[in-house]
């Protein structure tokens, strides 16, 4: 009897555990709120707006700071609207001598110095965070803190006194000076640095201050200095505000202005990007506390600004939590839009008070199966479409859109398709003997590579054909990339009415190229194979191989022998620096939406190995150059495409490197996600952005129905096997 | 130095010398054994079981695959129509340095039924969809035929190439490993075992302690360190490692057994009448721990095999232009999770590994009985 009754509770037990349980993988009640879930795969390590240059930071960093401007959420093209300013500076030009110039599109050799004066909306408040937090007599409370004061502390959302203030026009210039700060190491510092008034000089200062300071303390503290460990403990802030800086001034509270050296429109740009930000003084003299640094609460994961949200919990590697900001000033759903974003119901929410999201969850997933699978249940409100599960998902159809497969459609999943405004190319190195050079065979032979290098394949083979063919350095969507026929490289490609999409020329017009090159069937004037030499960093990664063996086949086709050399990433880059490598493949992914941002990397005075900067195939070409400073100050119109298509021509012809594609991003949405129209230029979208969370609630029930049988059948089978173990103990308590 | 390396293993002509003075040194030893009795019976003994004749038989076969891919030459270069290709200028032949194996050439349909992309075991189409223009001329998104439909038993890889010709081709890969390792392994781990077991003493402690230190280090470790120092690490180095990375746990058994028989009586009698030592280790200690050395080599074969795979996972693999079945392995895995998914990579791969691990195993096993005295008074 004793057996049977334990044997019940046992029963009854696990059956209640198993009702009361199911595969929410959060709290009850979290997902009825206005909260908005999603995944990441990559670790944020850096959150410093001065520091940072990876896409899956910026998506933290742009929702908490806020720059001076900000693209318009439906606009396309895309367009500038002013986010904390009153409206978008015009720039005031001045001539060589200092005089004022009153045309208002002067030539840009009579130039000497353009500056933007903007003004900053009064009212506009920080986040609550501690660094502002004054006692009584107006002093910081958490100024000279010891480790004993914020034991238990991991964010600044986490202390108890918290203030604000409200933004100046200072704290923009701060940031700005900043960027100059060699400690930092700035990633746009040297694009900057060419046109910002002073910028390098202060560059210069700060690195004199840096070495006095450290002069001074080892002579203080004589031999036995430990330079790393005492910078840890007493760390120094450069004095920003001491040296003189022509490029940004403050000139009241609310005004500043930037001085350039020459035209440059793109400036404005860049101040969208999250380098542009205000950053308050108190928040620097905040962070720099020893007591702070040792317990990590710094600038690199503890974000501060005006923003719409405010970042409250941050756990790199499992999960990360932003919250409504409940100072944000005064920011609406933009009424108008496009043509057809009406339809589209993209102005539903037309003149609301945003944020709409309450709280946004990020959790971490390494797998892309386990994240797709979540997706599909409900608990992730957006995913991409991995290609793994490309198939299953979307049904692509000749000659119309992609769509969606039956299962997504009846769980009334939204797909959006946009061409990223991304390059993937495999680059030529200009210096090198073989591969590199000016002359025409040299660049036949480029040429004839690119063609028996067939992305289109590629596209088929490794992405699902998600993508579009490169003809030259501008992707779609941006001004200078010219669509369909007339967009046609003439040296490598051709127009297919039919698929209505650019196809290589044929592998026997590669080989007259390559006769033409000088290596007939691929072969040197010795009768040996033509070896070129493909450098990477990817020894590790899984999916390299097949695509080097890819290559490796496809260049075969005109007798060329690739072979792979393979290295860390550390001497990979040391190789880029030093111009000692043949092909590389990279990609660029837009900074703004201006060719620009594309054809500078062609541009001889960006040359990696020459001056460290972003043109990495070393291609200098005169004619180029010239057309490359023309084009850069122009406006949009059809002057600036005459000298983009004189520029595309050069390249196109000396083919620095392939063109290898543009990939397409194919984005899904629940049904109970709203707003979400693609732009590819901000990453502070979550704020237009609306849940319904009473439908997805009642979706997660729909789909997550418990299959309770399998687990009823298990524990029959468990039950069954203890019947025999059950008889032999009655049988042994009985003595049989 | 690194050049010179790839350069020197890259030539057919040094592989096939290096192949053939291997198995002479091997057909030599083996008849020197075969004529010793002890041999003689556990030969006899291990084959009178049906399981070994059968592992035998196999690892035969992976042994021949593998020297028809290690034996190769350097043809004249050819042009697309098969034709010689001469110098421009001295119009002599040209020699190919890349050069084929016998095993390329025998498999050259299988390496010339290469396909676009994926498709399954003794399909007719490939196995995803693709846009592409029918031979009548319409453009669809369908199931491209493959150009060589059911001619491929194990279906093709990504890039369309037969799996089973990998699987062959990786064969050669895997024993290279497995069995040029041990040969590294060998001299090393004989000479300081029978050293620090005979002559004991301070002999006895620096052995000790170079083998105690280098095996308390992890195996991977030392791999990795080393592996970076190459600008294009590739198999001669990795087997390079892998050899004086394991050598420790053969020295080990050496040296006990060595100071086993250093008390023996017959060593005893060498000493007594005055034989030189060097004479004693080469020709009484040397032979009688040849057993050992034969079953650790043949058991430790298939854990040099494996470690390979795990090699791979982590990024430390053979170079690109090399098949091996780690390397297979490791590009497969991000395919299973598809929907539906690509098994027939990995299935092939493990089963080809499979087919060689557990023979050498069982083989090995067998071997321990027949040949270790205590074990075969069972």
């Amino acid at each position: 009897m004793k057996w049977t009754t334990r044997l019940n509770a046992a029963v009854l037990i696990a059956l209640a555990l198993i009702c009361g349980c199911s595969n929410n993988p959060y709290r009850s009640g979290e997902t009825e709120e206005q909260t908005y879930f999603s995944s990441f795969s990559r670790a944020p390590e850096k959150l410093d707006p001065a520091r940072s240059y990876w896409m899956h930071e910026s998506a933290i960093i742009d929702q908490v700071y806020e720059a001076a401007f900000e693209y318009h959420f439906l606009n396309r093209p895309y367009e500038i609207v002013p986010l904390t300013t009153e409206s978008i500076p015009k720039p005031i030009y001045y001539d060589k001598k200092g005089k004022l110039l009153k045309r208002k599109d002067p030539a840009p050799e009579k130039i000497g110095r353009v500056e933007y004066v903007i003004k900053v909306k009064p009212g506009i408040m920080y986040h609550d965070h501690p660094c502002f937090a004054k006692d009584k007599q107006g002093e910081p409370i958490y100024a000279n803190v010891t480790l004993a004061d914020i034991k238990g502390y991991d964010l600044p959302n986490d202390f108890e006194c918290k203030g604000t203030r409200e933004l100046e026009a200072r704290d923009y210039v701060l940031q700005i000076k900043r960027l100059a700060d060699p400690s930092i190491s700035c990633p746009i510092y040297s694009t900057i640095k060419n046109y910002m008034i002073g910028f390098e000089e202060l560059h210069d200062t700060y690195a004199k201050m840096f070495e006095d300071e450290r002069a001074k303390r080892k002579k203080a503290a004589g031999a036995s200095y430990n330079q790393e460990k005492d910078e840890q403990e007493n760390p120094f802030i450069v004095d920003y505000l001491g040296p003189e800086f022509e490029g940004a001034q403050v000139l009241d509270k609310y005004t500043y202005k930037i001085s350039l050296n020459a035209k440059y429109p793109q400036i404005l740009y860049w101040m969208c990007m999250h380098f542009f930000v205000p950053m308050p003084i108190e928040a620097l003299e905040f962070h720099c506390q020893a007591a702070m640094i040792e317990k990590h609460i710094v600038l690199n994961r503890c974000p501060v600004g005006t923003g719409p949200y405010v970042l409250t919990r941050f756990k790199p590697n499992e999960v990360m939590e932003l919250r409504r900001n409940p100072n944000y000033h005064d920011d609406f759903y933009p009424s108008e839009g496009n043509p057809g974003d009406r339809e589209a119901g993209y102005l539903d929410d037309a003149g609301k008070r945003l944020p709409m999201i309450e709280r946004q969850v990020y959790r971490m997933e390494r797998e892309s199966m386990s994240r797709w699978r979540k997706f599909l249940l409900g608990y992730y409100d957006s995913s991409g479409v991995a290609s793994d599960v490309f198939d299953s998902a979307i049904n692509m159809q000749m000659g119309s859109e992609a769509m969606l497969s039956d299962e997504m459609k009846d769980k009334g999943i939204k797909l959006l398709t946009s061409v990223s405004p991304d390059l993937t190319y495999t680059q030529f190195n200009m210096l090198d003997d073989v591969v590199g050079g000016y002359s025409e065979e040299q660049c036949k032979l480029r040429q004839a590579m690119s063609i028996a290098i067939d992305h289109n394949e590629y596209l088929d083979i490794f992405m699902n054909s998600r993508g579009v063919l490169g003809q030259g350095p501008i992707p779609p969507g941006l001004f200078g990339y010219r669509d369909g026929k007339e967009g046609t490289n003439p040296y490598i490609s051709k127009w297919d009415p039919v698929r209505e999409r650019h196809v290589r020329k044929s592998i026997e017009y590669a080989e007259q190229l390559m006769v033409e090159a000088g290596y007939p069937n691929g072969r040197k004037p010795d009768g040996t194979p033509l070896t070129v030499h493909y450098d990477h960093s990817s020894s590790g990664d899984p999916g390299f191989r097949a695509q080097f063996k890819w290559m490796h086949r496809r260049l075969q086709l005109i007798g060329i022998e690739l072979k792979e050399r393979g290295t860390d990433l550390t001497r990979y880059r040391q190789k880029r620096q030093k111009g000692n490598w043949q092909i590389m493949r990279n990609g660029w992914v837009a900074d703004y939406p201006d060719p620009e941002n594309f054809l500078f990397l062609f541009y001889g005075p960006n040359s990696r190995v020459k001056t460290g900067g972003p043109n990495s195939t070393n291609y200098d070409r005169e004619e180029y150059n010239v057309l490359f400073k023309e084009m850069e100050s122009m406006q949009n119109g059809p002057e600036r495409q005459a000298a983009i298509d004189k520029m595309m021509k050069i390249v196109q012809h000396d083919a620095p490197s392939i063109w290898d594609l543009h990939p397409v991003s194919f984005q899904l949405f629940h049904s109970w996600y709203k707003n979400n129209k693609p732009h590819n230029m901000s990453s502070n979208l979550v704020k237009y952005q609306r849940i319904d969370p009473e439908l997805r609630r009642q979706m997660q029930l729909k789909w997550n129905k418990a299959i309770l049988l399998p687990v009823y059948l298990l524990i029959a089978l468990g039950l069954l096997a203890i019947v025999p173990a059950a008889i032999t103990i009655y049988r042994r308590d009985r003595g049989l | 130095m690194k050049e010179t390396i790839t350069a020197i293993w890259n030539n057919w002509y040094f592989q096939d010398f290096l192949v053939l003075s291997l198995a002479g040194t091997l057909t030599f030893v083996g008849l020197k054994l075969a004529k010793r009795d002890f041999w003689q019976i556990a030969f006899r003994q291990i084959f009178q079981r049906w399981s070994v004749r059968i592992c035998f038989t196999i690892l035969t076969l992976y042994t021949t695959v593998a020297v028809l891919d290690s034996i190769g030459y350097h043809p004249y270069l050819r042009d697309k129509d098969g034709d010689i290709e001469l110098h421009p200028e001295t119009k002599q032949p040209v020699v190919d340095s890349k050069g084929v194996s016998v095993l390329d050439i025998v498999l050259r349909p299988l390496k010339n039924n290469a396909e676009n992309t994926f498709s399954a075991p003794l399909s007719d189409q490939e196995f995803a969809k693709m846009t592409f223009t029918t031979e009548e001329g319409e453009v669809v998104r369908d199931y491209k035929p493959l150009d060589h439909p059911g001619k491929h038993l194990l279906g093709t890889d990504r890039i369309g190439d037969d799996v089973l010709y990998l699987c062959l081709k990786g064969i050669r890969t895997g024993m290279v490993i497995g069995a040029l390792t041990t040969l590294l392994v060998i001299p090393f781990a004989l000479f300081f075992g029978i050293v620090a077991g005979y002559f004991g003493g301070w002999v006895d402690d620096v052995v000790q302690y170079i083998y105690t230190t280098l095996s308390s280090i992890p195996p991977i470790l030392l791999i990795v360190s080393f592996m970076v120092l190459f600008e294009n690490p590739g198999l001669p180095q990795l087997v390079f490692i892998m050899g004086i990375t394991s050598w420790t746990g053969l020295c080990r058994v050496l040296r006990g057994e060595t100071m086993k028989l250093r008390e023996a009586e017959y060593v005893q009698a060498c000493e007594a009448m005055g034989v030189s030592r060097a004479m004693i280790m080469i020709r009484h200690i040397v032979p009688n721990v040849m057993h050992l050395v034969l079953i650790t080599v043949v058991l430790g074969f298939s854990g040099r095999v494996l470690a390979e795979v795990v090699l791979s996972y982590i990024g430390i693999s053979v170079g690109a232009e090399t098949v091996s079945w780690g390397s297979m392995i490791t590009g497969a895995l991000p395919e299973l999770s598809r929907d539906p998914a690509i098994w027939w990579q990995i299935v092939a791969t493990f089963l080809f590994m499979l087919g060689l691990i557990l023979p050498a195993n069982l083989f090995g096993d067998a071997l321990r009985d027949a040949l270790d005295p205590r074990l075969r008074t069972r």
